[in-house]
This record gives structure tokens, sequence and C-alpha cells, in this order.
């Protein structure tokens, strides 16, 4: 008998006032899974985070995360259920330092132990975070800053870390070291949910691949049955074939 | 020269009484960036409260400031909750008029109430001075108002450079869509610093009852008179706020015993435009601010 997932989205329907961003979309997390979503610019990878973050309210269908519907829930309450979203562009606060920009990442938290635990394990992770605990967000640099982002996310303590394109504006070496830290996180009993423009990267640490065309979500399956041709269709948006749609895939 | 020493000690000593006028207003402009037309009316209705337990209920001032100042945190809590956030949610501009409606509202509920007339709060206080030499004295009221600004603007500098609250409130008026992603309720956050806002207007109107007459438009006086602090001093920085009061402070009193009193008013918006022209962001602002 398959586990009931983590994060489990149904039929979602978001519109921006009369336009429609997302058609129908299917999307299931296991516990502990890293599950990668590619696709083009502007498929609508971005919209489901926010929708799933709650900062977006769908117009139909269902998410639930470990039973608890998020319908009707705000982004706060959605946090303290234990998912967290690292967004694009970083978004650090950079009148806050870096041990601040942490604390406020564990805002929904109030035990002081778990809290001085969560920032220790940040800076085992993030080393030069620990160095630059009391430098302003704004005086980090763009690795930095990312580093500070993920961290900040972690906070939380969630069961559910969904990144929206950390690798942008990063060189290679950053990304790696940032990859290397997913891995690290993953291994930890965190599901992830990764949002990548960079799809090789983001397909070799992932357990299921999912492809976003123009708002439709499509299961593409484990990464070792992607060919490189399945990868480039979904990167452009083309149609997949023989890909399984995630509403064809749950039925 | 030697006369001049009491309006610069006078000056100084205002300057912390506007300091505590105007900490509230650069809380909600220079942190929540929220600007509340009401802030003087705020402040004035707290001046009537108190004279209203010291007149009719028959308490002392002292006794009523205790009384008057806890009571406008719910107030203003509740302004936010169920007035400015529902106009905040459409857009910056919205709140700014609705201020200005409850600034009127105030106002003209305050007319009905107490008259027209000139009030003050009686204070024994009010008359007594420190002799320091022959030619300088200073006023227990004014060594008072020093006194409660400058823990005003301490207790607010604490609260939020030093607690998860006034973390949450620095995070929420810088990206408030990422604060909410971290977890903070940003409306609830606006509601809580409004409530230090009015609960600071509170401990300023009581002050300024007890040293100044006041009416019930008396609020929108006061309102220029935050602004100017601010300005001078920088938004959203409380120390901004204690050197912006003590220099407008300066500046009128200072300016009102050279060129007469008549010109005291002139003599602060004239500092406030030199401010302006040599440091647009204030004394103590920053210049991204």
């Amino acid at each position: 008998m398959t586990p009931s997932p983590l994060l489990n989205v149904r039929g979602l329907d978001v519109h921006y006032g009369r336009f429609q961003a997302l058609f129908h979309v299917a999307v299931h997390v296991a516990q502990g899974e890293v599950v990668a979503l590619i696709g083009g610019n502007s498929a609508g990878k971005s919209t489901l985070l926010r929708a799933i973050a709650a900062l977006l309210a769908p117009s139909a269908g269902t998410i639930v995360f470990s039973g608890t519907d998020l319908g009707d829930l705000k982004p706060h309450q959605v946090v303290a259920l234990g998912v967290s979203l690292v967004p694009e562009g970083r978004h650090v606060f950079g009148s806050l330092t870096v041990r601040e920009n942490l604390l406020v990442g564990a805002h929904s938290r109030r035990a002081r132990n778990a809290i001085r635990q969560s920032m220790e394990e940040v800076y085992e992770l993030f080393p030069i975070l620990r160095q630059r605990a009391n430098i302003m967000g704004n005086e980090l640099s763009g690795g930095e800053q990312q580093m500070l982002a993920i961290g900040r996310s972690l906070m939380s303590g969630p069961a559910l870390m969904m990144l929206d394109e950390i690798s942008q504006g990063l060189s290679p070496l950053v990304i790696k070291a940032v990859y290397r830290t997913l891995s690290a996180i993953s291994r930890t009993g965190t599901a992830v949910l990764l949002v990548e423009q960079d799809v090789r990267r983001s397909v070799s640490v992932a357990d299921r691949v999912y492809a976003m065309v123009r708002g439709r979500a499509v299961c593409l399956g484990v990464p070792g049955s992607l060919t490189e041709d399945d990868l480039k269709k979904a990167c452009f948006g083309f149609e997949l074939q023989g890909a399984r749609s995630s509403e064809g895939e749950r039925s | 020269m030697t006369d001049l020493i009491q309006p610069i000690v006078n000056g100084i000593l205002l300057g912390g009484l506007y300091a505590a006028v105007a900490i509230g207003l650069s809380l909600m402009f220079g942190i929540v960036r929220l600007i509340n037309l009401a802030h003087g009316d705020l402040m004035i209705t707290a001046s009537y409260l108190s004279l209203v337990m010291v007149e009719q209920v028959g308490l002392s001032p002292l006794t009523a400031a205790v009384m008057v100042v806890p009571m406008l945190f719910p107030a203003g809590f509740g302004l936010q909750k169920y007035v400015l956030n529902r106009a905040l949610r459409r857009g910056p501009e919205p709140p700014i008029i609705v201020a200005l409606g409850i600034s009127i509202v105030l106002q003209n509920v305050l007319l009905l109430i107490f008259s027209p007339d000139a009030r003050s709060i009686p204070a024994n206080v009010a008359v007594l001075a420190v002799p320091v030499t022959e030619n300088l004295s200073l006023p227990v009221i004014y060594l008072m108002g020093f006194g409660v600004g400058c823990t005003a603007i301490a207790a607010v500098h604490v609260l939020v450079r030093r607690t998860r609250l006034g973390r949450a409130i620095r995070a929420a008026s810088e990206d408030d869509e990422t604060a909410r992603l971290m977890g903070i309720d940003t409306e609830y956050v606006h509601c809580c610093a409004m409530g230090i806002a009015v609960t600071t207007a509170a401990v300023a109107g009581v002050l300024v009852g007890m040293t100044f007459t006041f009416y019930p438009h008396s609020g929108p006086q006061y309102l220029l008179i935050a602004f100017g602090v601010i300005v001078i001093g920088g938004v959203g920085s409380m120390t901004g706020a204690l050197a912006g009061g003590i220099v407008l402070g300066l500046a009128q009193l200072v300016g009102a015993h050279v060129f007469g009193p008549g010109h005291q008013l002139l003599c602060g918006y004239l500092v406030l435009l030199a401010v302006l022209a040599v440091r647009p962001h204030g004394i103590l602002g920053r210049a991204n601010s």
C-alpha cells in the first residue's frame, strides 16, 4: 500500500484576474522525497509554489499537506504547518543582520532551544553565515544571500521545503555548494520541491521529475528513465510524447 | 548672551517632549510605511481623556496618565485591525485618506463633547521650577517631558531592535510578502505597531496637556511638529527623533527669544527647510530610508 503523500495537489486552477495560469495541476510529494519541477519561462512553476505557500488563492482544486487542507489558510499558518518557500530572487532582509534574518525565519516557533539548535544546524551547513552573523543582509554576496535564504527557510523546521530558482545569478562553484546542501537537507527527511531552469542539475538530485508546460503539470517519472530529448522538450514547452499527465498518473 | 541660556535649556528640554510627540509617527511612517494623519488627534484625544479623569473622576494627573496610556494601546490595535488594514489591502494610498477621515471625525467628536474652549490638565508641576543660577531655572514640567520622551524613545528603540516583535515589524516593513513566507502574520504585526505608536502618542498627549493648553483642533498642529521632528532627525530613526526634537525645540525657543514670540513657528520651519536642503535624509537618517 502506497503511503499517503506529504503534499497532495489535485485539480489546481489559479487565475491572475481573467488570465488562467494553472490548469488542473496535480502534483504530489512524499516525505523525504526530492521532486524537481522543470519547465520554460511562464510555464507556471513559480505560480504553483506561490499557491502552495498560500500567497495565491486557487480558483479550483485542493492542496492538502500532511492531511490538512491549505485552502483557507494564510501564508503564516502554512509555514507553521511545516511548509517553507525560498523565493526566487532570495529576498533576504537587507536591513537585518544575518542572525536576525535567521531568527525571523524561526518566527513561527516558540521553543528557544529548538531555535538555537536549528541555528547551529544552519551554521554547520553554511559556516560562512556564522562568520557573517552580524553583517547586514544587503552587504552579503549573491551566493551568501542564497545560503542565507535557504538557511532562513530551514529555521522554521519545515517538513517540506520549496525552492524557486535557487541557482539564478550564482557562480557554478556556489551552485555546486548549494546543491550539496540540498542533498544534506533531504537526508534529514525534509521533502524538497525544487523549481529550476538549470534542468540537468535539478534532475540530478531529484527522485522524481515533473514538467510544467503552459500551466499544466506532467509527471516525467524518475530521472533515470528520462532522455535528453524529454528534458529539452520540457524546457522549451513542447508536448511530451509518452509522458503521463499528473492527473492520469494518480487515476 | 547669558539671557540666551534659558531659552537654550528650555529648547533642549522641550525637544524631549517633541520627540515623544513624534516617536509614534516615526515608527509608523519610517518602519511600517504608513502615514497616520490622525496621530496628532489621537494624542489630543489622550489629553482630553486625562482631563476627564482628573476633573470628573478626581484622579491626580499621574494616576490619570497611568490609566489613559494603556487604554490607547487596544484603541490603536483595533484602529489598525478593523480600519487601516482593510484600507491597506487596496494599496498604500487609501490608508492615508482613511487616517485623514479619522482625524476629522475625532476633531469634531472632541468639539461636540468638550466645546472649542482652550483646556489644560491642571497639574501642580506645571508651575514649579528648579532654580539653578540667578538667571537659569529648569521648569519641572519640561524636565518631566524630556525624561519621559527619552524613556519612551529608549523603550521603543529596544522593542524594535531587540525583540521578536521588533524584528517582525522591521521584516514586514522591508518586504511584506517575504515576511509572510517566514511565518509572520504581517497584519497582526502592523496592529501591534499601531498600538505601540498610539500608546506613545497617549504619553505625549498627557504631557502636552499638562504643559500647554489644547483645543479639539490642536491635533494637526502637533502632527506638523511630529513631521518636522522626524524629517529633521531622520525617518524611522528613534535616536533621530530625539535629535530632531531638540533641534526643533531649540530653533523655536531661541528664535522666539531673538526675533519675538510671533516668530517661534517660523524659526522652527526655517531650520527644517535648512536641514532638508543640507541633509535631506535627516540628521541621523540613512540616505536610502
